[in-house]
């Protein structure tokens, strides 16, 4: 009875609420296999359940309302989410209203709740939620926008939350976190002349917890080696941070961020600088000053697109959390070259980033970008110059500055009365990272990504992805950059789909992976049906290999998956 | 706390299923940085958008095929626009990347993907298709091959041109804004 009186009433206040409009998002994941364990190489259940409902709810144009519904058990990251309380991680409500005028309009956007926002390019403040990674940096809280006569708009933004991180990307789960509160001011003014420009100000303060700082000490991050060499830290901590016993102590980090961006033209070249000055306190420590810096060309030469960025930041002992700075190198897209990722340090890295784009007979593209970064020179470290970082020659010296440098071209177009599409790629990567307190790695690859598309004359196309990757891993010391291991890879990865008429394809995966002489390889099928234009169901069966998933910098190490099926499901409505 | 939120998700549902989407009347930023109305793509016909982002491959490819489209019926009171939904930070990469294309089509920004999930969209390739009203008449999700010509079917069908087998229209025929008649091979 009581059952028909809701339906009753929501019928009813559907109808009184007809100018609502509203559309769901609904996925389903679920898997059963084993995980092979990356520390033991130990075989264990591996198995998860997540159900996304994202609803969209409008009243007209001016009220959006938006809510995220988790039901997971386990999901693939994070936590558990099966009681109600827990069950809604994102909610926000954004009402805006604009004015039009003659010649001008004014418009004002209030939004409560989660908060999702970006300012400048996000080395200030720029919090965002991605699935893939587990990753939230949001906070809760109240944002206002007001523009005036279409050039003028004044901002501000209060809220406060919890930031959960993860001290190492193959941790499923974050395993500490922050709570921190933020008050942020802005200031943005346009005009024909001189381009877009904007001030902001940010005011933070981050209370980190003894759970916390142990988990920072014990992890690989840098600021960990800041804590370790810090003898302000009282002894009784230093016994906690190492050993569990003893006493721990909380702090809160006070942060002041000023940040100015501007955005003009000269003639056809589009630039845009960003800066941000940042004063904070170390971990039980005295006042430090950073600084960010970003900045981006584009212009068209001889009809070459052309995009160069530059970053420089540094922040040491800083902790990154409502920022996501620009990571100015590109990010895999192939499937062997995203398995190495670029281990950005957001408080002490310089980098360049060079794009290029040109359609060459009209149905060819090129695409080549080569990207650099380093750290910044302290003590009594050699300099070097941007030279040594693309020669890479005299690594002894330069391994100090964790280089990094990735090239990538590529060739793709449309042949064959466009019946045919091909996709070739060269990668090569080379990266030093730290390993240990007195160890380092050099990681260098060269990856041939191909993808080949035959389209048949009834709708239906063949997909072919072919990939070659050698890989090698050095483990050499600090000290002495004498090598003590080395590895070497051989991989390779394909994908055979067919696609009939776009309403089922089929797919038969196969990746290979060779270490001293030894190959270890996972084999797989899937089978993915569209019901309608907005729904379709996948079944996997077998074997896949784990590996890093990276997005804006923050990574995760997807678990491998052996001898099991995956469901995924997904539906508009 | 179960009863609440049950009440609130058959609410929510039954909204949804009951009224039909449309296009909100809001204005996006081109490439050149100057504010485009969405009202002004579906004021003299169908409107197909796809929302696309640059590390979105299937949508590459298929706006090479919407191209096409676009170019065969845009003089029909049809009109296909690209929503970019890349945050600010990528945008110098998108304009060199739709300058070296050189597409017949407006691309349009929506950075905080504001419009896309107006729509209902959750992933990419997303596209939509809306009549004259500014109402949605469907959404597809992903790209495969040879979905251009579904795409290609609907468009014809709004404009109220008739549907020609399994090839929906070929380049002789000719069309014009004033007129509802089609000039085709067979009735010339």
């Amino acid at each position: 009875m009581y059952i028909y009186f809701i339906f009753l009433l929501s019928t009813f206040i559907g109808i009184l609420f007809s100018q609502l409009e509203m559309n769901y998002s609904y996925e389903l994941k679920y898997g059963n296999g084993k995980q092979v364990k990356e520390i033991d190489g130990s075989i264990e259940d591996y198995s998860y359940f997540e159900n996304l409902l994202d609803i969209n709810t409008y009243y007209k144009d001016n009220i959006y309302i938006y809510t995220q519904l988790e039901y997971g058990n386990p999901p693939i990251y994070g936590y558990n989410r099966t009681i109600i309380d827990y069950v809604i991680p994102a909610f926000y409500i954004e009402y805006s209203q604009e004015y039009e005028y003659l010649d001008y309009y004014d418009r004002i956007n209030i939004k409560i709740g989660d908060l999702y926002e970006l300012y400048g390019r996000g080395i200030a403040f720029y919090t965002l939620q991605d699935q893939n990674i587990d990753y939230d940096n949001s906070i809760r809280g109240l944002a206002i926008n007001y523009l005036f006569k279409d050039n003028l708009k004044i901002s501000t933004l209060f809220g406060s939350g919890t930031i959960d991180f993860r001290s190492s990307p193959i941790n499923r789960l974050a395993d500490y976190q922050f709570y921190t509160n933020a008050i942020l001011g802005s200031i943005e003014y346009e005009t024909n002349t001189f381009g877009y420009i904007q001030f902001l100000y940010l005011n933070q303060s981050a209370f980190l917890n003894p759970d916390a700082i142990k988990k920072i000490y014990n992890s690989n991050m840098d600021i960990r080696m800041d804590l370790n060499e810090n003898e302000r830290i009282p002894s009784e901590m230093i016994d906690y941070m190492l050993f569990g016993s003893g006493e721990g102590y909380h702090d809160t980090l006070y942060i002041n961020n000023y940040n100015a961006n501007w955005n003009f033209m000269i003639g056809n070249v589009d630039i845009y600088m960003d800066k941000s000055w940042l004063q904070y306190n170390q971990i039980y420590g005295a006042d430090v000053f950073g600084s960010r810096f970003y900045t981006s060309l584009y212009t068209e030469l001889f009809e070459i697109g052309v995009t160069y960025e530059y970053k420089n930041y540094y922040t040491p002992y800083l902790v990154k959390t409502m920022s996501n700075p620009p990571i100015v190198y590109r990010e895999g897209t192939s499937v062997l070259g995203s398995r190495n990722a670029h281990s950005i340090n957001f408080g002490n890295e310089i980098g360049h980033q060079i794009d290029i784009n040109k359609n060459l007979f009209g149905n060819i593209n090129l695409a080549a970008n080569l990207s650099l970064s380093h750290r910044h020179q302290v003590d009594n470290m050699r300099s070097i110059s941007l030279v040594d970082i693309i020669s890479m020659k005299d690594e002894n010296t330069l391994h100090y500055y964790y280089p990094f440098r990735q090239f990538y071209l590529e060739l793709n177009g449309w042949n064959v009365s466009e019946e045919l599409y091909y996709k070739i790629g060269f990668d090569q990567y080379i990266e030093f990272v730290e390993l240990s307190s007195s160890n380092i790695k050099k990681i260098s690859a060269n990856t041939i990504p191909t993808h080949w598309m035959w389209k048949l004359v009834n709708g239906s196309s063949f997909i072919l992805y072919l990939e070659a990757q050698e890989k090698y891993e050095e483990s050499r010391s600090k000290a002495d950059f004498i090598m003590d291991a080395k590895n070497k890879y051989t991989n390779y990865y394909s994908s055979l789909s067919y696609s009939h008429k776009g309403k089922w394809i089929v797919t038969a995966f196969y990746d290979q992976e060779i270490k001293d002489g030894k190959a270890n390889h996972w084999i797989g099928t899937d089978i993915s049906y569209k019901l309608n234009t907005k729904t379709q169901i996948s079944i996997f069966y077998g074997s896949q290999k784990g590996g890093l998933v990276c997005a804006n910098g923050i990574c995760a190490e997807q678990p491998g998956f052996e001898d099991g099926f995956k469901v995924n499901f997904s539906s508009l409505f | 706390m179960k009863k609440y939120f049950y009440i609130v998700l058959i609410f929510l549902l039954e909204v949804a299923l009951a009224v039909k989407q449309h296009l909100p009347d809001i204005a996006l930023k081109d490439l050149s940085n100057k504010r485009q109305k969405i009202s002004q793509y579906y004021k003299d016909g169908p409107v197909l958008m796809n929302f696309w982002n640059l590390a979105c491959e299937p949508c590459k490819k298929e706006m090479k095929e919407l191209d096409k489209i676009n170019i065969k019926y845009r003089d029909t009171g049809f009109d296909y626009v690209s929503i970019n939904i890349d945050s600010p930070r990528s945008m110098s990469k998108v304009k060199s990347y739709i300058n070296s294309q050189k597409f017949s089509f407006t691309v349009l920004s929506d950075p905080k993907a504001g419009l896309f999930r107006r729509t209902g969209g959750k992933v990419m390739p997303f596209v939509i298709i809306a009549d004259s009203t500014g109402a949605i008449v469907s959404q597809h999700v992903g790209y495969n091959p040879g979905d251009e010509k579904k795409l290609e079917k609907e468009i014809v069908h709004l404009l109220g041109m008739p549907v020609l087998g399994d090839t929906v229209h070929t380049d002789l025929e000719i069309i014009t804004k004033d007129t509802t008649s089609i000039i085709s091979p067979e009735n010339k």
